[in-house]
């Protein structure tokens, strides 16, 4: 009954408007005085320390590092010719060239805001001066960002991996395959879109544009691929990729590219600090939530009292789903993957799901939860970009939403389609 | 007076957070670099754990100064002035109370460590890198009371932080293109 209390007691600090983290922290520092007195304040001070010295989590700052880096470094534009020249040849091209490249974009990302501002403020005006909706623009700006989150490398694939102690590489391997459906099944709807609108093409395909474009875009596109496959290959782990990533950022924009100057890089350290603090501060205030509920054995007893209603593996997954959905709805991503982890795990354990299929479900619900307002960053984003208004956006969005919802089916059900390739590349 | 005070605080926890966020990537490269050499560095991950909960604390207390952690603003700004006004009173009171309590615990077990040292690089002692809890919970005290009169100003204007965020990245991606483009 306390527990509950306490639980309730932070989603009011939450809805009044606290941080999230401070609120989890309240919360938390409540619990345990009630069960050790100021001893366990001690405690708590103990875990807000160790919550944050999480050497796989050192790969987030990293990749965010990297992401600025590459943000600020010319790359988008460069990303954005090449998959032009390649596939804007087609019917309703700007809205596929959208969708290809944030798919590219994904390898590199870190902030979905940060990259739906880089690339829909570059992608989004172009639209508009051809002709498109702007709503249509903004909707498949939003959704196409928000599919690469389940692309690796991915920042909530990596909180989730921390948290629940599951393999990062494996997640990011297990992203693949469900990321290049969605990005297809995107693209096939803009091409439903693009005949029955009559939406313009951009310039004929023509294969010299592209070997130019191929030849400038080069170094952005064999980047990830080293460093994804330095860490599928096992020959560095998901941190040192991260660290990788960093150094060929910073030598592809100093040295090659030569479009990245000190101020501007200064800048985008300041953003990738906030924004790696702002999360971090949220898993180490979770530690302390955690010590709560591992004393008061919450998880453990939702996990009975679900269990003794129903065994069902799919019926359980998707009533996480239906949870996860209205939680997506009022929270940021990270603070969703924090607060649900640790509570859901020891149910995900006692009935036999795969962790790396939890994973995926539970990234690719951040990606939903990023489309529906009222919280929605993504979208927003996009929305400003377009001017348009949000609740209108979202209703052209609901096909590629529909899109989203099918690709988290394909991976609630089938557990073959994240599963497989990690199958093929580590054993079953 | 005040304004000059947060200014020279932010740009001491700028330098201070990204200095260490350098050094993180600079020791994450040489872990690789030495163990393909054949000479595994043993320092390597403690170090890169205390660096990364370093610039937890100090980018969260710049965090408290730019009022940039995530949080749920809809309700707040959904109300009339007089309700914001309230809110705001007992989310100042409920973040300084937290913190007092995590300052005065993170202190106290500073004391509990004696001459305990770090494992892999005995000169370093533990109350050394822990304490940047405490150090940390002052500092963000000090800048949630430094920033209340920008947060007043904008509670009682209605003007959501969120907004104010994603009006910033993007006239920061909006700026880059114009830059690029002055370029080519």
């Amino acid at each position: 009954m306390i527990e509950a209390l306490i639980l309730v007691g932070m989603f009011l600090m939450i809805a009044v408007g606290l941080p999230i983290a401070v609120s989890i922290l309240g919360a938390a520092l409540v619990g345990v005085y009630l069960n050790n007195g100021h001893l366990g304040f001690l405690n708590a001070a103990l875990s807000i320390y160790d919550g944050a010295t999480s050497f796989p989590l050192i790969a987030i700052p990293l990749f965010i590092l990297a992401g600025a880096l590459m943000n600020t470094g010319g790359i988008s534009t460069r990303l954005i010719a090449f998959v032009s020249a390649l596939i804007g040849f087609v019917r309703g091209g700007l809205a596929m060239v959208n969708v290809g490249v944030s798919m590219f974009f994904a390898e590199i990302s870190g902030s979905a805001v940060a990259d739906v501002a880089a690339t829909g403020s570059v992608l989004i005006p172009a639209m508009k001066k051809k002709g498109y909706n702007p709503r249509f623009a903004a909707a498949i700006t939003s959704s196409s960002a928000s599919l690469a989150i389940i692309i690796p490398p991915s920042i909530p694939m990596i909180l989730y991996g921390a948290l629940s102690d599951t393999s990062i590489v494996k997640l990011f391997v297990a992203g693949i395959i469900p990321g290049v459906v969605g990005g297809f099944l995107l693209m096939a709807l803009c091409y439903y879109f693009a005949v029955r609108y009559d939406l313009p093409r951009e310039d004929r395909f023509d294969l010299c544009r592209l070997w130019h474009a191929t030849k400038d875009a080069a170094w952005a596109l064999i980047l990830p691929v080293i460093i994804l496959g330095g860490i599928f290959g096992g020959i560095v782990t998901a941190t040192e990729g991260a660290g990788l990533a960093v150094l060929a950022a910073l030598v592809i924009g100093l040295f090659i590219y030569r479009e990245l100057d000190v101020r501007r890089l200064y800048a985008a350290l300041v953003d990738g600090v906030l924004q790696t603090a702002t999360v971090m501060l949220l898993v180490a205030s979770s530690a302390v939530l955690g010590l709560y509920l591992t004393e008061t054995e919450v998880p453990q007893r939702l996990a009975q009292g679900i269990t003794a209603i129903t065994t069902n593996k799919l019926a359980v997954l998707m009533l996480i789903n239906v949870f996860l959905l209205f939680v997506g709805m009022v929270l940021h991503g990270a603070a969703a993957i924090i607060l649900t982890v640790p509570i859901f795990m020891p149910l995900v354990h006692q009935l036999g799901i795969d962790p790396v299929q939890f994973g995926i479900l539970l990234t690719l619900n951040i990606a939903l939860g990023q489309q529906t307002p009222p919280v929605a960053s993504v979208l927003v984003t996009a929305c400003s970009i377009a001017k348009t208004d949000v609740w209108k956006t979202t209703r052209t969005n609901l096909p590629f939403i529909a899109v989203l919802v099918t690709v988290l089916l394909l991976v609630t059900y089938i557990p073959a389609v994240p599963l497989t390739l990690v199958d093929v590349f580590y054993g079953p | 007076m005040r304004n000059q005070f947060i200014r020279i605080l932010d740009i001491f926890l700028q330098a201070v957070t990204i200095g260490l966020i350098v050094v993180l990537a600079v020791i994450v490269l040489m872990g690789v670099a030495f163990r393909y050499t054949g000479n595994s560095l043993i320092w390597y991950d403690e170090v890169a754990i205390v660096l990364l909960a370093w610039i937890t604390y100090s980018g969260a207390a710049l965090a408290v100064l730019r009022n940039a952690h995530l949080g749920f603003s809809g309700l707040l700004y959904g109300l009339p002035p007089k309700g914001r006004l309230f809110l705001f009173v007992l989310n100042e009171v409920l973040f300084i109370t937290i913190f007092a309590v995590v300052l005065w615990g993170s202190w106290v077990i500073l004391g509990i460590f004696g001459s305990e040292t770090m494992t892999t690089l005995r000169w370093v002692p533990r109350w050394f890198i822990q304490g940047i809890v405490p150090v940390a919970s002052a500092l963000m005290i000090l800048g949630r009371l430094l920033t209340i009169p920008e947060r007043l100003a904008n509670v009682r204007a209605g003007k959501d932080p969120d907004t104010e965020e994603i009006e910033h990245e993007i006239a920061r991606a909006e700026a880059e293109i114009a830059a690029q483009s002055g370029q080519h």
